[in-house]
């Protein structure tokens, strides 16, 4: 619980026949994390056969997926025989259409060039067959940005013929001259900016328009059909590219093993409760053939938090904020205290608890996965809400009790006693925690240098102030700066001169726990404010007690919201910041079964 | 004369305040303007995010502490 699962590295090396049997029950066990082969004396293993045929599958599964643009939650397919089958249809049926579609457009561009070309040129009402074909006269044909007068022409011959006309906007003109004069009258036309339309062959107009109608059908056609090639084996096509994947990943999982010309070795991590059950089930499998050995190395094993289900939704914060490494402390546990507390002593009111509890059940319901960890945390939470509350004597910002066990609103300077204390617990736990990281990490001396100096540092401090404040005994002044001292050359020793410019932070990390009480200070004014205003309104009759119902539903569904982001991130922060910041790392690499998905 | 002695001390707090209040506001501002960029590139980041965020509102509850013993200044508060 407060380390994380214990791991055995396992060596499993056995005879290349057995390869096949073990790879399978290892992928359903879904137990063991393998390390990746990646050592110079052997090479690596092969895929199995079906893998080749597996990967085509698969591009071209993905392939349709990503033209369908799928985005569907996949399924367990149980029995992938079936699947293969049904897959070779679709797949044709989609190759068959797509490649119909793809020529079609095609014939349908080639077309639609055309048009372009002959559409302006027929605007001239001249025959389209008239506009090639000759020896000696050369024909321009195209549009035109600036007016072209006959004037301008006969400047080089008077031997010419133009044409003219408007399509869509544009000017239209086809000058047809003697070829001798070609060179002169192009010079000229492209200082009007002339474009030209090349048109070489017969076309007929009425033709290419019938036959572009008849493609847009055809076209619309095989586009419908697609779309319901899309509906009815949407559902399917990303169920099976799942389960193939998973296929692919036991098939290609030689990938990752060393082996030799007829032995093979997998090494991987397994719980350690379970090592031992693994060991006797592969050895059945393989009828004793292989060697199942516990390896002592423990570099770089993988995490694997390993909470009571009560503590487990607390885990979502270490998701959050990076996974522990495995010879660390796993902070959920003490997540788990202390951020209910926290919560609760920030917002402390029954009225608040019992109607985010009553949310946080009900959307407990609707939620999966992470979103579900985060809720049930938060319901724990509820519940220190509503025993803070009772403390306080608060319900809806109302005092309930006469004579509070703490009146917060009022004893401003008892609060924030109470959290700087807390916040002192608390970061004494942090380094207290940190100080056995180190401890099991690096040994006692490293643990002293840069963990016991932090706790010579505080005692000596506190011991100065209280001496200061309370001045009980004569000598407490010199024994705390005797330690205070102590504590500064120790972390000088450990941690250098960084360890020095960060003395101030154990003062401004101790008075950031004053949030504890401000926050809910903040939250208990408001809510006294809201209750106010619907008194003065209630007070008034009539109409004006609709107003203050009104009032205080509003007033009180936005301090809520208030109460719940300012609460939750603030507890966050103080266990991130100030608390995480005395002992974790993080950095550890998840704990992922072979065969588990995701 | 004590009339003035209050709200001068009622005044002081709430500078204290004001004042640490802006300069987290502002801290938290461009602290948040990288956070949301960088969560844009790796979304895994949300938690390194939200400490590296609300580090500055630490100097509001400086600026609540100081108030309060400014506060505490006042006999007949």
């Amino acid at each position: 619980m407060i380390r994380t699962q214990k791991m055995a590295k396992i060596r499993i090396t056995g005879p290349k026949q057995n390869l096949r049997s073990l790879v399978s029950e290892l992928h359903a066990l879904k137990i063991m994390h393998l390390i990746d082969y990646q050592g110079e004396e052997f090479e690596t293993g092969n895929s199995f056969s079906e893998a080749e045929e597996i990967s085509e599958k698969l591009v071209k599964i993905r392939a349709i997926i990503s033209q369908f643009n799928l985005k569907l939650e996949s399924r367990k397919i149980k029995d992938l025989t079936v699947c293969n089958g049904k897959f070779g249809k679709i797949y044709s049926e989609f190759t068959e259409l797509t490649s119909k579609i793809s020529s079609l457009t095609e014939r349908k561009n080639s077309l639609t060039s055309v048009k372009e070309i002959a559409e302006p040129l027929s605007s001239l009402n001249l025959d389209l067959n008239s506009f090639y074909g000759y020896d000696s006269i050369a024909v321009f044909k195209g549009t035109i940005k600036k007016a072209l007068t006959t004037q301008e022409i006969e400047k080089i011959t008077k031997d010419f013929e133009l044409f003219s006309s408007e399509f869509e906007g544009k000017k239209v003109i086809a000058l047809f001259v003697s070829e001798k004069f070609k060179e002169q009258i192009q010079a000229l036309l492209s200082e009007k900016g002339f474009i030209e339309l090349h048109l070489e062959q017969e076309i007929n107009l009425v033709s290419v328009n019938s036959e572009l109608n008849s493609i847009e059908k055809e076209l619309a056609g095989f586009k419908t059909q697609l779309g319901l090639l899309k509906e009815t084996e949407g559902q399917f096509l990303v169920d099976f590219e799942f389960n193939l994947e998973k296929e692919n990943e036991k098939l290609e999982a030689p990938l990752r093993f060393a082996v030799t010309e007829n032995a093979f070795i997998i090494d991987g991590w397994i719980p350690e409760i379970k090592a031992k059950e693994v060991e006797y089930r592969l050895r059945h499998l393989t009828k004793d053939k292989i060697f199942f050995e516990f390896l002592k190395d423990k570099k770089n094993a993988p995490t694997s938090l390993d909470n009571p289900s009560l503590v487990k939704p607390f885990q979502f914060f270490m998701n959050l904020y990076s996974m522990p490494k495995y010879t660390e402390i796993d902070p959920t546990f003490l997540v788990f205290i202390t951020f209910p507390l926290f919560f609760g002593f920030m917002l402390g009111d029954v009225g608040y608890g019992l109607v985010t509890l009553a949310v946080f059940l009900f959307l407990r319901t609707k939620l999966k996965g992470e979103g579900k960890m985060l809720i049930n945390s938060l319901i724990i939470a509820s519940l220190a809400t509503i025993f803070f509350g009772f403390i306080f004597g608060e319900a809806f910002g109302f005092e309930i009790v006469e004579h509070p066990i703490l009146f917060r609103s009022h004893d401003l300077n008892l609060m924030l006693l109470i959290s700087i204390a807390v916040g002192l617990i608390h970061i004494t736990l942090g380094y207290l925690v940190g100080f056995y990281n180190v401890l099991i990490q690096h040994g006692l001396k490293e643990a002293v240098y840069e963990k016991g100096s932090w706790l010579m540092i505080e005692a000596g401090g506190l011991l100065i102030i209280s001496e200061m404040i309370l001045a009980m005994t004569s000598f407490g002044n010199i024994v705390g700066a005797v330690l205070f001292l102590a504590g500064v050359i120790l972390l000088f020793k450990g941690e250098g001169v960084q360890g020095i410019i960060e003395l101030p932070s154990i003062l401004s990390n101790t008075l950031s726990y004053a949030r504890l009480f401000a926050v809910g200070l903040a939250s208990v004014k408001l809510a006294v404010i809201v209750n106010d205003f619907a008194t003065a309104f209630f007070a008034q009759g009539g109409l004006m007690i609709g107003v203050s119902i009104l009032i205080l539903l509003l007033g009180h569904t936005v301090n809520i919201l208030l109460g719940l982001i300012g609460p939750f991130l603030h507890a966050l922060r103080l266990h991130y910041v100030e608390f995480f910041g005395k002992f974790y790392k993080g950095g550890g690499r998840r704990f992922m079964p072979f065969g588990a998905e995701n | 004369m004590e009339d003035i002695n209050l709200g001068l001390i009622a005044i002081g707090a709430g500078i204290a305040i004001v004042g640490s209040a802006f300069a987290a506001a502002i801290a938290e501002k461009e602290i948040g303007t990288a956070a949301v960029g960088a969560m844009a590139e790796k979304e895994e980041l949300f938690g390194k995010a939200l400490i590296l965020t609300v580090i500055p509102e630490t100097l509001v509850i400086f600026g609540l502490v100081i108030a309060i013993m400014i506060l505490g200044l006042a006999p007949a508060l």
